[in-house]
């Protein structure tokens, strides 16, 4: 059974259709593309995904389950989490709260607990901060977890963004763009920490534009232009595709 | 970052605070009490409005609407409008659960919507309830109407009531100093349930939902638990200092619960620091003793002028809408800001 | 039929004065996506405004018509005044501050506006002139008196025109352009400063009126008369759909006339339990309702906000 079936997904704002009976599936463990040049629709299908937007059209199957349309707590606390093309860490908390409050869907003390704070709660909370100690060493983050997040690097943020994610306890990783703006080296590193993230059993799907960046991270790519799904299928084939080294070219292509 | 234990005061603090009354009615009299005690009224306002504005970053404009529904809670339920005479330990938790219910009644529609929805929402709220307050006089009477409801019971636990004086160890004790110490009571509680909030699980989802909403959701945040979490709880703070004052004061009626007082206490909120308790303290304490530090200014005019030019009280709400518009414009967080929140408003 | 109908012309005529206030809102939201507590507060500026001008003037003896046009005029030049101020010294320097630094800002002027007319004009109720136009003519055993005449006609030509202004001309174009997407219709070299300025100008100007109008009809104007005005005018902008032109005009007509009827027929309903003096709750209980089912209002399109 694929972890992730969207199937024939239509989103339009005003006179823009940003999605048109768009499919996509991801098998368990294993790491997809989503490339398309910009305006695409990629984000679109990613919001779509998480919740943020209710698509016009379309079916969302999650691990066999519907995903609840149009809520993105429901959606993560289903095992499908998202990093945001636009950084959105919580800009003023620290490193180390930020991904905290990633753990909230898996806790549980509520306001009698916040009050009593007996041994159950504070062990819960000491659970929270070693697991997110954890994962920030997981992403390479372990000295900076006093710092207030906006002060860190973009590229710190992008992993931020990540272990903050993790700590949901995904089945399901999606990025958007998590190398954009990144040097060379830097790009290893991600490429590096997402096949870490897979190694572990998570599924990836993830939105670029380097064709080649991501062709030697996926197993298989979807390409998206115009709203529409353009071709799908190995990263070699995609490669070879005429379509979409045209659509590439014709728009300018950022890699 | 590890979590500061609520931090226990020097003794000589702890001292002050228990000594102020009697220090205050030896220099002042005794009619200051009088004004100390509501003055703590108005910080237990404050640290529950703090919670939807300063925790949720919630906009609530008719806060003080909880404070009327929480007032007439304990009117109706110990005067003889109804006969009925409730003691307190049965009051308070039957008007925390009636503010709770109004809480939770107005945030369900509106907190799905943006923000700036609430925020009219519960200033039209604010209203409205005034017009309730006013008219429901038939086929019943339950408010009264424009006169309110007087006789109400004193407050009192057992036989104690604190509207007498009593004598304590050989020390006697006035009234209205035992009322400090019973509203002192209520404010160190609140202060401590707030304060074990902040730094926790839901405090903490809070913190996130106020810098950026959407992100919170994705990460499964219920927001919308979350933030009707923090205005019914408002609403409960607010309820219970609407409990005591109708104890305390006696009588209670509809002028009471206006807008320009909802604006007051957001005021008392925004000048100490939102979010910070320690601020919003200073915040309510001194905005509380304003209109007693302005009151003489209506003798001065009509001596020199024979005549009132600035009526002083139109002077306080002028002074409150200048100091909401001088604090965003030039120091959002507030006299004693929270950290985070001082880094909040000054980058963005 | 003939109290139906009554309750039909009074409703209009309210709701004509909602629409041109809940226009101020709708423009205001859909630029910069603020509730402006504060324009209800401009109404009844233009209210005491006028009635103090058209007072003096008819002192001096000028004949009522000029009267009546100097008052208007006056009201319309300070509101207009305390508009652009509004907007440069209170929003603008606030336009990139987290959300809720508007919105504060938005009550506290809405507090300097109604506590400075306190101290201009006392606390006391105000009497507005006679202007001779309450002398009701009946059609039909309808009474209709030549002011709601002159406050339906007005305001129906005053909207119509200002409606076919933004969906015609190049100003226009520019207004939405900057309301659907402020970059870019910058990066189009449309000077945004001065279209969100012209906005807070036409809605003061139409406050002005609105203020003017109000004061007419319940021949009464008072230094809080503003917020429930205003509360009403945003519910308005909200029934037809908040940012939208049409939308705010329609919803004013709307809770006008649900007012009007509900207030009247309410009484009668429930055996005067509940009379007229819960009319006020009807268009909160309607802000309730469409918050609820039907947030985007009438004719408003939901807008996902962009991620
Ligand atoms: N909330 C929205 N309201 C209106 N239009 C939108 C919204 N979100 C996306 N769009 C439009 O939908 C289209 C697809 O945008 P999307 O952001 O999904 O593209 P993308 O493939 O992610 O592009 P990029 O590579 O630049 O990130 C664009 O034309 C965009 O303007
Ligand atoms: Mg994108």
């Amino acid at each position: 059974m694929s972890l992730l079936e969207a199937k024939g997904i239509s989103k339009h704002f005003g006179g823009v259709q940003a999605l048109q009976n768009v499919s996509l599936t991801v098998e368990p463990a294993s790491i997809v593309g989503l490339i398309g040049p910009n305006g695409a629709g990629k984000t679109t299908f990613f919001n779509v995904l998480t919740g943020v937007y209710v698509p016009d059209e379309g079916t969302l199957t999650f691990a066999g389950q519907p995903l609840p349309a149009g809520q993105p707590h429901r959606v993560a606390r289903a095992g499908l989490v998202r990093t945001f093309q636009n950084i959105r860490v919580f800009p003023q908390m620290s490193v180390l709260e930020n991904v905290m409050v990633g753990f909230h869907g898996r806790t549980h003390s509520g306001l009698l607990g916040a009050w009593f704070n007996g041994p159950a709660v504070r062990r819960e909370e000491r659970e929270i901060r070693e697991g997110a100690q954890e994962l920030l060493k997981w992403v390479g983050l372990q000295e900076m977890a006093r710092r207030v997040a906006s002060t860190l690097s973009y590229g710190a943020q992008r992993r931020l963004e990540i272990a903050r994610a993790l700590a949901t306890g995904p089945r399901l990783l999606a990025l958007d763009e998590p190398v954009a703006g990144m040097n060379g080296a830097e790009r290893g590193h991600m490429a590096e920490l997402i096949l870490r993230i897979r190694a572990a059993g998570i599924a990836l799907l993830v939105i670029e534009h380097d064709v080649r960046w991501i062709a030697q991270l996926c197993e298989r790519i979807t390409v998206l232009d115009h709203g529409q799904r353009l071709a799908e299928g190995t990263s070699a084939e995609i490669q070879a595709n005429p379509q979409v080294i045209e659509a590439y070219l014709g728009h300018g292509s950022h890699g | 970052m590890i979590v500061p234990l609520p931090r226990f005061k020097p003794l000589w603090m702890f001292l002050g605070i228990l000594l102020l009354p009697w220090v205050i009615e030896g220099l002042l009299g005794r009619g200051w009490v009088r004004i100390l005690d509501f003055a703590l009224l108005s910080v237990l306002l404050a640290v529950g409005l703090n919670i939807v504005v300063g925790y949720a970053g919630l906009l609530d404009l008719g806060f003080i609407a909880f404070f009327g529904v929480g007032a007439y809670a304990y009117a109706l339920l110990a005067s003889p409008q109804f006969g009925l005479h409730w003691p307190l330990w049965a009051i308070l938790p039957t008007g925390v659960l009636v503010a709770a219910g109004f809480g939770v009644a107005l945030g369900w529609p509106t907190l799905g919507l943006r923000g700036d929805y609430l925020a009219i929402v519960t200033m039209g709220f604010g209203e409205i309830i005034r017009v309730f307050l006013n008219n429901l006089t038939a086929p019943v009477n339950i408010t009264n109407g424009p006169q309110g409801i007087t006789m109400i019971d004193a407050l009192h636990l057992g036989n104690w009531s604190f509207a007498r004086p009593h004598r304590v160890l050989g020390i006697p004790l006035p009234a209205l100093v035992g009322t400090y110490y019973l509203f002192l009571l209520f404010v160190l509680l609140a202060l401590f349930l707030s304060r074990r909030l902040e730094y926790s699980r839901i405090g903490r989802a809070w913190m996130a939902i106020r810098e950026d909403e959407i992100a919170a959701a994705s990460m499964g945040l219920d927001t919308r638990r979350l933030k009707l979490l923090a205005y019914a709880l408002g609403a409960v703070f607010g309820g219970v200092a609407g409990g005591l004052f109708a104890g305390f004061q006696g009588f209670v009626s509809p002028e009471s619960f206006t807008l320009q007082e909802s604006v007051m206490i957001l005021c008392m909120v925004v000048l100490g620091g939102m979010g910070n308790l320690r601020g919003v303290v200073a915040g309510a304490l001194l905005l509380a003793f304003l209109p007693e530090v302005l009151r003489p200014l209506g003798g001065w005019q009509q001596h020199w002028f024979h005549r009132v030019l600035i009526d002083p009280s139109t002077l306080r709400l002028l002074l409150f809408g200048i100091t909401l518009v001088v604090l965003m414009r030039w120091r959002p967080e507030g006299l004693l800001p929270s950290r985070a929140r001082a880094r909040e408003w000054h980058t963005s | 039929m003939v109290t139906f109908l009554q309750q039909v012309l009074n409703g209009l005529t309210l709701g004509c004065i909602y629409a041109l206030v809940a226009l101020g809102y709708t423009l205001v939201y859909g630029i910069l996506e603020l509730i402006n507590f504060a324009h209800g507060d401009l109404v009844m500026i233009g209210a005491l405004v006028s009635l103090t001008l058209v007072r003096t003037l008819q002192g001096w003896g000028t004949p009522l018509p000029v009267a009546l046009a100097g008052g208007l005029a006056g009201a319309m030049g300070v509101c207009v005044l305390l508009g652009i101020a509004l907007e440069r010294l209170a929003y603008r320097p606030l336009r990139h501050a987290p959300k809720l630094a508007p919105l504060i800002t938005a009550i506290g002027m809405s507090m300097v506006l109604e506590q400075s007319s306190a101290l201009l004009w006392g606390r006391g109720y105000h009497s507005f002139p006679d202007l001779g136009l309450t002398h009701s003519l009946t059609l039909g055993g309808v009474l209709i008196s030549p002011l709601q005449g002159v406050i339906v006609l007005g305001s129906l030509g005053l909207l119509g025109g200002l409606l076919w202004l933004i969906q015609r001309s190049a100003l226009g174009r520019a207004m939405r352009a900057t309301a659907q997407n402020p970059v870019a219709a910058q990066l189009l070299g449309i000077d945004t400063e001065r279209i969100i300025t012209l906005v807070f100008v036409i809605g003061a100007a139409l406050a002005a009126v609105a203020g003017l109008m109000v004061g007419a009809y319940y021949q009464v104007a008072h230094y809080t008369m503003g917020f429930m005005l205003g509360l009403k005018a945003f519910t308005a902008a909200v029934l037809g759909g908040i940012g939208n032109l049409s939308g705010a005009v329609l919803g004013g007509i709307l809770l006008g006339l649900l007012e009007a009827l509900g207030a009247g027929y309410l009484g009668d309903w429930t055996g005067n339990l509940f009379g007229s003096n819960y009319k006020d709750v009807f268009s909160f209980a309607t802000l309730i309702l469409v918050l609820l089912f039907h947030p985007s209002g009438l004719l408003g399109r939901h807008a996902p906000e962009k991620v």
